[in-house]
């Protein structure tokens, strides 16, 4: 894996994990859907996701560096996701809630296909 | 009743009150300094890039030589063998008397330039270029460079010793310590650290100033961290003096000494009986087999002396460099005399032990030397983020205080305060803007001027003494309108500059895949965008409020001249 390709991977993770994490919060599910408590059992979900996508950071990070750098590069990358989930926050909860997703999906299906793709060889 | 502990006095109050204290005044007297440190080691990242940009004959001259010479050189160049003898004859011929020799044969694939280095009758380092094809000595460029320029190493060296050397070193170094009370206080004080973690609210004074300030402080906690400690950590031996000095004496005679240890363990004494220097080619064989990686440089110490010593380092190829934190290369070392192999270091490893290795790795996390580009642009964004916990902190102690006089200070608490405003302009206006007229001197001092990068840098520090004297003469409103303005007017008409005295342009940059040159561009841009952004919203935000010294009920509207938002960073 080249470092474009683990560099965008880790930032779609960290950033779905960060949105993931954010909405978990009374304080932001409340703008992002209208309602005032979150589901204890939305929450629990979306917490675990949150924190699944942000280990999963360090896949492609040790995948593109190695352990020790990658190690590095996915703590810097926490922040930038975390810096852009609470900037789209404060912008359009319900744009962010959206990019989350779609930036989860991408970054699972972009660390998964490739194995999936290599176990089938 | 609960009875309202004083804002102000470290005894008072509870444990967080007092760490409220202190993240308070050591934040404020430290962030000036600290916002110019941390904007110019923020740009230090791309030092290379500003060179490039700031040298433009040179980046000229390479595209000149690569088209003139293209991809395949006029000749075959010499093989590793005839590049090594090629420089032992002419070291033997030119420099019989060095105490040093220092070949570099070749490039990782044994082609390139073949350039020779010795320690001249002074101790100074001297260089000379041979042709790789004849190997003769190139004529060397007798005149210095035109557009003699500190380059992006202004942005390195101030950021770690102001340009004022060992005395700069230590304000920083102290200001870097007074990071990490800040920090680790603010952390204490913050009491809503994870109910706040994703909160920016914008358009609500202090509030949004408040939210800002602690959302890039929080999100970027662990880099923040990590670079103010590394940064101590790389100064330590300055810093705390007394292990060398208890071991090698006091002083720089104790310093050179530790020096010698550390680097030059085991180096031999001349012996005074004269020896020929071996054929060096199968201690290069031998030494890349041992180390795994092609030769870049063979040292020789004492030439011509039977003590002499030969050490062969290596070239990192990109991926190690990549993915190792240390960024060290491969050596391996062999008596000139006997041929016998007296030290290995493999890539990565460090001589010294675990402590220099700690040193090494902790140098590599603060210079970013790992990762490639990407980290680079990582740190480059956590860098900004901490120059705008700097920002944010700084003006949001002047908001609170615009609504609510709290006076501190007795009787000089409005005239402080008018200070602290100042301070504020200059310090974050003004040296964004002293930045970026760094580059505007690049391209205006007459070419060819004696000490023209001194001159350079004297535009540098003009404009920021410029914008001091500006932001106290000026009301504190007026001074960010016009400090702005002058900022956001220099970032967008800096690539019309350089098209004017270089012909250089973006398109141009980007055709010929000059990506270095197009992003400094393109970055300047952005932050004179983000100034006229910025400078917009102070325009129609309310005037201030006359300050009373009575508590004025919070109402959250926005009482201040302040932009409600981040104020973006400017500067280059």
């Amino acid at each position: 894996m080249n470092m474009l390709q683990a560099s965008l991977l880790a930032w779609l993770l960290s950033l779905g994990g960060m949105v993931a994490l954010a909405f978990a919060m009374d304080r932001h599910y409340t703008p992002w859907t209208g309602r005032d408590d979150i589901p204890p059992a939305l929450r629990v979900l979306l917490r675990g996701v949150g924190v699944l996508l942000l280990a999963g950071v360090w896949v492609p990070s040790v995948w593109g560096w190695s352990a020790t750098v990658g190690t590095v590069a996915a703590i810097g990358f926490w922040s930038l996701g975390a810096l852009l989930a609470a900037g789209g926050m404060s912008w359009s909860p319900r744009w962010t809630a959206r990019a989350g997703a779609v930036a989860a999906l991408l970054g699972v299906s972009g660390c998964v296909l490739p194995l999936l793709l290599a176990l089938r060889w | 009743m609960h009875k309202q502990a004083k804002p102000s006095g470290a005894g008072q109050g509870g444990f967080r009150q007092a760490q409220a204290w202190l993240h308070t005044w050591s934040g404020l007297w430290f962030s000036w300094l600290l916002f110019a440190v941390f904007l110019t080691g923020t740009l230090a990242v791309f030092e290379d890039p500003i060179t490039h940009w700031m040298t433009p004959e040179h980046h000229a001259e390479e595209v000149a030589a690569a088209r003139a010479v293209g991809p395949a050189p006029s000749g075959p160049t010499g093989s590793m063998h005839q590049r090594l003898a090629w420089g032992l004859a002419y070291m033997q011929q030119q420099h019989p008397g060095a105490s040093m020799w220092e070949l570099w044969p070749a490039d990782a694939q044994g082609a390139g330039e073949l350039r020779v280095y010795w320690l001249d009758a002074q101790g100074e380092y001297a260089e000379a270029q041979l042709d790789p094809r004849t190997g003769e000595a190139l004529p060397q460029a007798s005149h210095p460079p035109l557009r003699q320029t500190l380059g992006g190493h202004h942005f390195v060296n101030f950021h770690y010793e102001l340009h004022a050397g060992q005395i700069g070193l230590w304000i920083v170094g102290i200001a870097a310590l007074a990071m990490l009370v800040a920090l680790v206080s603010g952390v204490i004080t913050h009491r809503r650290i994870f109910k706040d973690f994703f909160t920016f609210r914008p358009g609500k004074g202090q509030r949004s100033w408040l939210d800002a300030h602690n959302a890039v402080a929080v999100l970027t906690l662990p880099f923040q961290l990590m670079i103010a400690y590394t940064g101590i950590a790389l100064s330590g031996l300055t810093f705390m003096p007394a292990g060398i000095a208890a071991y090698f004496g006091a002083g720089q005679d104790g310093t050179r000494a530790f020096q010698a240890a550390l680097n030059e363990p085991g180096k031999p004494v001349r012996s005074g009986q004269a020896m020929d220097v071996p054929d060096l080619e199968p201690l290069v064989l031998r030494g890349q087999a041992l180390m795994g990686q092609p030769v870049r440089a063979v040292v020789i110490d004492h030439p011509g002396d039977a003590a002499a010593r030969i050490g062969v380092y290596g070239w990192n190829d990109a991926d190690s460099v990549r993915q190792r934190l240390s960024p060290t290369s491969g050596m391996a070392m062999f008596s000139a005399a006997t041929g016998s192999l007296q030290q290995v270091r493999l890539p990565g490893a460090v001589d010294g032990g675990t402590p220099s290795l700690v040193q090494s790795v902790l140098g590599g996390l603060h210079m970013v030397t790992f990762g490639g580009l990407a980290l680079k642009w990582v740190y480059f964004v956590c860098g900004l983020a901490g120059s705008a916990m700097m920002a944010t902190g700084a003006i949001l102690f002047v908001v609170k205080r615009r609504a609510k006089h709290l006076g501190e200070f007795g009787s000089a608490t409005a005239a402080v305060y008018r200070l602290i405003e100042g301070l504020n302009v200059a310090a974050i206006a003004g040296l964004s803007l002293a930045c970026v007229g760094f580059l505007w001197g690049n391209r205006m001092v007459p070419l060819g001027l004696a000490h023209r990068g001194d001159w350079e840098l004297g535009v540098f520090f003009g404009i920021w003494a410029l914008a001091l004297l500006h932001a106290w003469l000026r009301p504190s409103p007026a001074a960010w309108r016009e400090q702005l303005a002058a900022l956001a007017l220099l970032c967008i008409f800096l690539p019309l500059l350089n098209f004017q005295t270089t012909g250089g342009h973006l398109p141009a940059y980007i055709l010929e895949g000059d990506w270095e040159s197009a992003a400094v561009e393109l970055f300047v841009l952005a932050a004179g965008i983000a100034a006229v952004c910025v400078w917009f919203r102070l325009r129609r935000a309310p005037q201030p409020k006359p300050r009373r010294t009575a508590t004025v009920p919070d109402d959250g509207a926005s009482s201040n001249a302040m932009p409600s938002r981040v104020r973006p960073e400017g500067g280059a």
